[in-house]
């Protein structure tokens, strides 16, 4: 069994190797970085050398042990390795043939997906209590387990816990839906209950570090906003409670750009009481405001059908048209709708 | 009697012998010659009635601003600017830097026409990961358009988005605040040195932020039932040329409308136009009933 393993592992960072994948840290050793450096720099939270170059160096001259000229040494070894300079679009086109979609277990809603949620890059989904959010994730706990060719994602998950509304027996009845066996799909998924907004963002370094030790195709984070709501109250702390969303979200944007993970947070919402009386529009809204709605590459809007179904509409994305499709929550996870 | 010509020192003389033609110190320029006709050299956007709106296209030699919230069509217009560059008369390269995570490639080939699958190779992509990884591209940039190599000259640059790098990398302290500000005017500076000494048309998007009390000082646009204002302050909205400001909101059918507005420019009246986002791109719409 460990034979197998070892054998599987030195495959997998073969491929990686040939991959556009990101590289581990210890890479930088081969560049005569010395390894106590290597520590020091993945105490900090860097795990990949791509991580190292895209960090400015004022932040690097910050790690205890680092001195400036070993900041340079590295930011030099770095740069050798990944490159920082300007890429033609065919040429990031060629770099990107392997971008999967998750699906989401609705042959519908994959539709207006153009396929399922997108890996590497955030996905936001948002809507009232009840509405579907977290049912979505747990069934997409599921899904990116598949095989590429059942529309999964071949990966493990990582699932951040805000609200405390994650179930394991819900993964065990959508598993034998898909005919997976549940314990390896239960195995497969590494859970974090965050607490608070630091922790929620000191759980993020977590992340980093496992995703380069084994291969991750989904991250929630369900609710990304629930814990701001009680962190940060009032006027007064309205700046720091943006800023430090802002934060968090550039880092979960850099973790779905460097590992290729879809990124899927839930987001609440809150009812509109001052602009309704001049405007028709919808009554409610999500949480955060800008810094959410600009930081969501992809945005989807659950709300309440008739019965067991819901409706989801896509709200903003880059190559997505603004449509809606209806979907089911059964005890098998997310379905298309039986008319 | 003019006075002689201020003394150079032996080592700047030396330097600036050794510069190529293109970083020859500016001279006064009679202003005249720096009027061209009214369409030359400008960047159209693909539509006549948006290319109405703004006399022709979006000129060169400027820094244009093109704020807006999320969803009101920003990197739809950067992206469909990407390839126009290359179809224009300018028959351009374009340099896109962005530092939203991923860089929208499925839209950008689903809006290349199919008939020219090249166009993608002159679209030149990076990434900024933070205020200083842009000024140190810019760098980079600034050679790429003294040598292009075996590209055509490159006269467009994108940035999407300048808010979103600062807003991630602050803190409400008054150094931070100072430092951001300062980083303001270095980037902007950068960008119009590249604008004017390459003749280049310079596209920035922004951001916004609610307008929550009282006057913001900035500019000031409804946009889906709230006012809202680009973000960045007063300080950044000295560092551009020209703002473009859309806006949406929902109709009495519940679809999005979309307006553009001309906030401010040296050369344009304030005035604003309606415009779609289809499959193939962003129109502008005829106003009816006239």
């Amino acid at each position: 069994m460990s034979t197998s393993a070892a054998a599987s592992a030195a495959a997998e960072q073969q491929q990686e190797e040939g991959e556009h994948g990101p590289f581990p840290i210890e890479q930088l050793q081969a560049s005569g970085i010395a390894a106590l450096d290597v520590k020091k720099l993945k105490d900090s939270g860097l795990y990949t050398v791509e991580s190292v170059a895209y960090t400015p160096r004022k932040d690097l001259l910050q790690i205890k042990g680092i001195s400036e000229a070993k900041v340079d040494k590295i930011v030099e070894a770095a740069s050798k390795l990944v490159p920082l300079g300007f890429t033609s679009a065919s040429q990031l086109h060629a770099q990107r043939l392997e971008i999967i979609q998750v699906t989401t277990g609705s042959r519908e809603l994959d539709k207006i997906l153009d396929g399922g949620i997108e890996t590497g890059s955030i996905t936001e989904i948002y809507g009232e209590f009840r509405s579907g959010k977290t049912q979505l994730c747990h069934t997409l706990c599921v899904t990116c387990q598949l095989p590429l060719d059942q529309g999964g994602g071949e990966g493990k998950a990582l699932y951040i816990d805000a609200e405390g509304t994650f179930r394991p027996q819900r993964l065990l009845q959508i598993a034998d839906r898909f005919g997976l066996n549940g314990a390896d799909v239960l195995e497969n998924v590494a859970y974090a209950r965050a607490y608070n907004t630091d922790h929620q963002s000191r759980l993020l370094l977590e992340a980093a570090s496992m995703m380069i030790e084994t291969r991750f195709a989904l991250m929630i984070v369900d609710s990304a906003t629930a814990l701001y709501r009680t962190d940060f109250s009032g006027r007064g702390e309205l700046s720091a409670r943006q800023m430090h969303m802002a934060k968090f979200l550039r880092s979960l944007q850099k973790l779905a750009d460097e590992f290729g993970v879809a990124v899927v947070i839930t987001n609440q919402v809150v009812a509109q009481v001052d602009g309704s009386a001049m405007f028709a529009g919808p009554q409610i809204k999500p949480i955060g405001g800008n810094i959410m709605a600009h930081a969501s590459t992809t945005r989807l809007a659950l709300r309440k059908g008739r019965g067991e179904e819901r409706i989801c509409k896509v709200i903003s994305s880059p190559c997505l048209a603004e449509a809606e499709a209806r979907f089911q929550i059964a005890s098998e996870g997310v379905a298309d709708v039986k008319d | 009697m003019r006075p002689a010509a201020p003394a150079r020192h032996p080592s700047a003389a030396a330097s600036s012998s050794s510069s190529t033609n293109s970083q020859q110190e500016p001279r006064p320029e009679n202003p005249l010659l720096l009027l061209p006709s009214s369409r030359a050299g400008k960047l159209s956007l693909g539509c006549p009635v948006l290319d109405r709106l703004l006399s022709g296209g979006l000129p060169p030699a400027s820094v244009t601003e093109i704020a807006g919230e999320s969803a009101s069509g920003k990197t739809q217009l950067c992206l469909q600017l990407a390839l126009l560059a290359p179809l224009s008369p300018l028959s351009a390269s374009c340099l896109f830097l962005h530092s939203d995570l991923p860089f929208p490639l499925r839209r950008l080939r689903g809006l290349a026409p199919k008939s020219r699958p090249d166009l993608l190779d002159h679209v030149l992509v990076a990434a900024a990961h933070s205020p200083s990884d842009l000024i140190s591209l810019l760098s980079r940039a600034q050679r790429l358009l003294a040598h292009p190599g075996r590209l055509p000259p490159v006269r467009l640059i994108l940035v999407d988005s300048i808010a979103s790098l600062f807003r991630a990398d602050f803190d409400a302290s008054p150094a931070d605040l100072k430092r951001r500000s300062a980083l303001f005017f270095r980037i902007s500076a950068k960008l119009k040195e590249l604008a004017h000494r390459h003749r280049c048309v310079v596209v920035v998007t922004n951001q916004v932020v609610d307008v929550v009390e009282g006057e913001a000082g900035n500019t000031v646009a409804w946009s889906s039932g709230r006012r809202v204002s680009p973000a960045l302050g007063i300080a950044w909205a000295n560092c551009v040329n020209t703002r473009l400001f859309l806006t949406r909101d929902a109709d009495g059918r519940g679809c999005a409308r979309r307006r553009m507005k001309v906030a401010f420019a040296p050369h344009l009246p304030e005035r604003a136009c309606e415009f779609v986002i289809r499959r193939d791109g962003v129109f502008g719409v005829e106003p009816s009933g006239r």
